[in-house]
């Protein structure tokens, strides 16, 4: 059994049960977010897997910023906590300038709130509000997204009672958090780069051009791995670049790769 | 989030539009999940962002809205998106 971080959760319950504490009650629950079918089942095991680790609250959110290849900044979150958190934090501004997402951004290791640098007031306003809704204390966990890639993604479990995720006590805790975070990297992933093929209908043709794009191959090396000829190569590119709203290959491979579409160079 | 754009229950461009030719507009999504109501919201502009969070009563929603602008600018969606909520509760 690990010890409760918290007494009640900010979700509605009134507390999280002794079943919902044993670590094997947590991990099966995290090995159950794979199963989800969309956003919003996955949001439900999000914070069935939060109350299981005993935290109040917590989010998990992936944001691709803008440039030149993914035009628009993107972002996507799962609120799994008091949902007026949510409301107040989106009118505050996008949640990838909050100071935990500045913390993911220039971490690889998980870290606490104690860890998380405060650059002004906005970051103390956007602090305290969550210190309202179940962050008292929290638990920042950043999870790389691949080589060269710019993607940023964190979950951030949050706690009641201030220093919850700190010490040898938390241990367990930590390593259920971090677990957490990859399987909801895993879903996301394949979440966006489903998204994403669907919304420009490429073809597994068109995902293999973008992969060696991504590999740094020119026209007549893809040409002769692929078979099409070299003004093939350059008319289907262009095509691509059309429907992916990018104005070159380069930008093209570089939006393929942030959206989990591409695996990595090596 | 922009306050500007009104919420959209529906959705507002073919599927296979052009994200130039797409409008700017946000889109609210009520999904019945085992432990209540999880809303999604879509925006475009000037991020495209999506996010989702769990009503896991009716009160929640009305704490949530009771200081939202667009409660008060457009009081027929408001209404649409509140009702939509109920039903699912209620099933």
């Amino acid at each position: 059994m690990i010890s409760s971080i918290d007494e009640a959760t900010s979700t509605g319950r009134s507390d999280v049960g002794p079943d919902a504490l044993h670590p094997a009650r947590a991990l099966d629950l995290i090995l159950q977010l794979q199963g989800a079918e969309g956003p919003p089942q996955l949001l439900d095991a999000l914070v069935s897997a939060t109350e299981a680790i005993g935290a109040a609250a917590s989010v998990y959110s992936v944001a691709i910023p803008g440039t030149e290849a993914t035009r628009e900044p993107f972002s996507f979150s799962l609120f799994a906590c008091d949902p007026a958190f949510a409301h107040r934090q989106q009118q505050r501004g996008p949640l990838p300038d909050h100071p935990w997402f500045r913390f993911a951004r220039n971490h690889s290791s998980p870290g606490t709130d104690r860890t998380v640098q405060i650059e002004g007031p906005a970051d103390q306003e956007a602090l305290a509000l969550a210190q309202q809704h179940g962050f008292a204390s929290c638990l920042i966990v950043p999870t790389p997204a691949g080589p060269d890639l710019h993607r940023v993604e964190m979950l951030c479990l949050g706690s009641r009672r201030h220093a919850a995720f700190e010490g040898e006590d938390a241990r367990i805790v930590r390593a259920l958090a971090r677990s957490l975070a990859a399987e909801l990297h895993d879903w996301v992933t394949r979440h966006l780069s489903v998204s994403l093929k669907e919304a420009a209908r490429l073809q597994q043709i068109d995902i293999t051009l973008l992969h060696l794009e991504w590999q740094g191959l020119g026209t007549k090396a893809i040409s002769a791995r692929t078979g099409l000829s070299p003004s093939a190569v350059d008319t289907r590119f262009q095509r691509l670049n059309y429907r992916l709203d990018c104005p070159n290959r380069k930008a093209s491979a570089r939006r393929a790769a942030e959206h989990g579409l591409l695996e990595s160079r090596g | 989030m922009s306050q500007r754009s009104p919420i959209d229950t529906l959705r507002t461009t073919r599927p296979t539009a052009h994200p130039r030719d797409r409008p700017h507009r946000h889109q609210v999504r009520l999904v019945k999940v085992r432990s209540g109501v999880a809303a999604g919201r879509t925006t475009r502009h000037p991020t495209h962002t999506e996010w989702w969070t769990l009503f896991r009563t009716r009160d929640q929603f009305d704490a949530c809205v009771a200081d939202d602008p667009m409660r008060f600018r457009d009081p027929l969606l408001f209404t649409q998106i509140k009702a939509q909520l109920d039903d699912l509760f209620d099933r």
